[in-house]
């Protein structure tokens, strides 16, 4: 039997919290032993006894309301962020964290972060510059292959994000809400590959707001909820519980410094 | 995870990218490289051989030996200090050796200072001075080696401490202009006080532009100055990657 791809076993992260953090050099200093502590007590916590696998080949969407913790769980599976208790175990090459608009360097032009990001993602320099025709191609960039990436629309850049990635042959994929931009055509092509990357055994995890990409991409969902795990199982299951928890409003909704963004829909 | 040959790209890459993006905008592009170094040894011959008149023979050519490797210090320890906050946006996306940042730096303004190399030995044609020595042929690798090793940990350090204090780079620039003063650039060493010299042997930079000076004037390589030059590199180099070890994995959630 094959080991799982990805493990997390408790998995817990924490962060320091922002102004703790940026304290002065000097302020720092002075109260050292008060502000060590602080800086050690004073932390957000994004995620709680978080435990899953998954499988080579399998397709999983992690779905939850903004800030339950859905992207840190992926930056933990690209190696960018380390839990703060339990583990974390990948199987597998580096793979990026494909994010809207991420990991691209503005003065640089779209050939260059190709190269750039492919090197960095641990791929031969030959191999990479051999590639980025193609993935200009896919991107539908080629005009703009030479034109540095500060004038890219979020569109072209979701779009050379996603060609980058899924061009290089990866065996694991992260997906963090990228799809959400780019034309319906586009998305309707990156549909396309993802479907292909299921068939081929690609192992991929999809962050996303819609239920139908869960729906129609995945095998397996997850929910997170409040930092936790509320449900992993079938796609159908999974979802139907959170769309139905969504209508009905979780308690969360209703603290007072959300009710800022959140709220009008309900009062009027 | 990432092999020699994988390192190697990175690094090459990581290069490729700092001198496009740096000369990119400019008319002058890697003339600027030796250019501000000239205009800046320039302006200390003014001041310190015709107003000062400091009693150095061949003042020109003694500054011109130190400034080049001493701005191979400053720059490198500068840019190392801003280069991870710079790259931000790829170090919270790609998990990849983000020690390779500084090593670019440090490696790039190497390449400046080995470009200087011609601009040295214009000068010592225009000097009179002889113009190769043999001993050019093991000295500039051995020196330029225990330098780039003293550089890269002292890099390591102050872009580890700076995502976490941005006052770093402040105190940074502050700390290279005052070592500049302290360090026998613009002055011999053998004009320092007797009171002082202890001092000066704690500047690890003392030793490099020693070095540097007497091969290039004299062609030879003090060998006192080079082993306590490496003891001083290594142990930059093993407090730096020490305390790299200990932050890497927080630069994420912090940037």
């Amino acid at each position: 039997m094959m080991k799982p791809l990805i493990e997390f076993n408790g998995v817990g992260k924490s962060f320091p919290l922002y102004h703790s953090l940026h304290a002065s050099f000097k302020s720092f200093l002075l109260g050292l032993p008060k502000s060590l502590k602080k800086f050690r007590s004073e932390r957000f916590v994004a995620l709680e006894d978080i435990s899953f696998r998954v499988n080579a080949g399998e397709t999983l969407g992690l779905i939850g309301k903004n800030g339950s913790g859905k992207s840190t769980t992926l930056g933990l599976i690209a190696g960018v962020l380390e839990p703060s208790i339990g583990r974390v175990i990948v199987r597998e090459r580096v793979s990026p964290l494909l994010e809207l608009g991420g990991g691209f360097h503005p003065d640089l032009t779209g050939r260059e972060n190709i190269l750039l990001k492919g090197v960095l993602l641990g791929l031969p320099r030959k191999f990479v510059s051999g590639k980025s025709d193609e993935i200009l191609d896919f991107a539908e960039l080629p005009s703009f292959a030479d034109q540095p990436i500060r004038t890219y629309s979020s569109g072209m850049l979701a779009r050379l994000g996603f060609s980058i990635i899924t061009q290089l042959q990866p065996k694991l994929l992260l997906i963090d809400e990228v799809l959400a931009v780019g034309d319906v055509r586009f998305k309707e092509k990156c549909y396309g590959v993802i479907e292909g990357f299921k068939k081929k055994g690609v192992t991929m995890l999809l962050v996303s707001h819609s239920p139908y990409e869960i729906r129609r991409l995945c095998d397996r969902a997850i929910w997170i909820d409040s930092h936790r795990i509320k449900d992993d199982g079938p796609v159908g299951r999974v979802l139907e519980g959170y769309l139905k928890a969504m209508q009905q409003g979780s308690p969360n909704l209703h603290k007072p410094e959300r009710i800022a963004t959140k709220a009008p829909s309900h009062k009027q | 995870m990432y092999s020699v040959k994988n390192y190697l790209d990175i690094t090459i890459v990581l290069i490729a990218k700092d001198f496009k993006i740096k000369y990119k905008n400019t008319k002058l592009g890697y003339v600027w490289a030796v250019g501000y170094p000239l205009v800046f040894a320039g302006i200390l011959y003014i001041a310190f051989k015709n107003i000062i008149r400091i009693k150095v023979d061949n003042y020109g050519l003694f500054l011109i030996v130190g400034i080049f490797p001493w701005q191979w210090f400053a720059n490198a320890i500068y840019l190392s200090s801003i280069t991870l906050i710079s790259n931000a946006s790829i170090i919270k996306k790609i998990m990849f050796p983000k020690s390779l940042l500084p090593l670019s730096t440090v490696l790039i303004e190497m390449v400046h200072f080995a470009i200087s190399w011609i601009v040295i030995i214009v000068f010592l044609f225009i000097n009179d001075h002889h113009l190769f020595y043999f001993s050019w042929v093991y000295g500039l690798p051995l020196i330029s080696a225990i330098q780039l090793v003293l550089i890269f940990g002292i890099g390591l350090v102050v872009s580890s401490l700076n995502i976490f204090f941005r006052d770093t780079e402040r105190i940074v620039s502050i700390m290279i202009t005052m070592l500049f003063y302290l360090t026998p650039v613009i002055y011999p060493l053998n004009m320092v006080p007797e009171a002082f010299k202890p001092y000066f042997l704690l500047n690890p930079m003392t030793g490099i532009v020693e070095l540097w000076r007497a091969l290039f004037l004299e062609g030879f390589v003090l060998w006192r100055w080079l082993g306590i030059s490496a003891v001083y590199a290594a142990l930059s180099l093993l407090g730096g990657s020490m305390l790299y070890r200990r932050l890497k994995g927080r630069f994420a959630e912090v940037l």
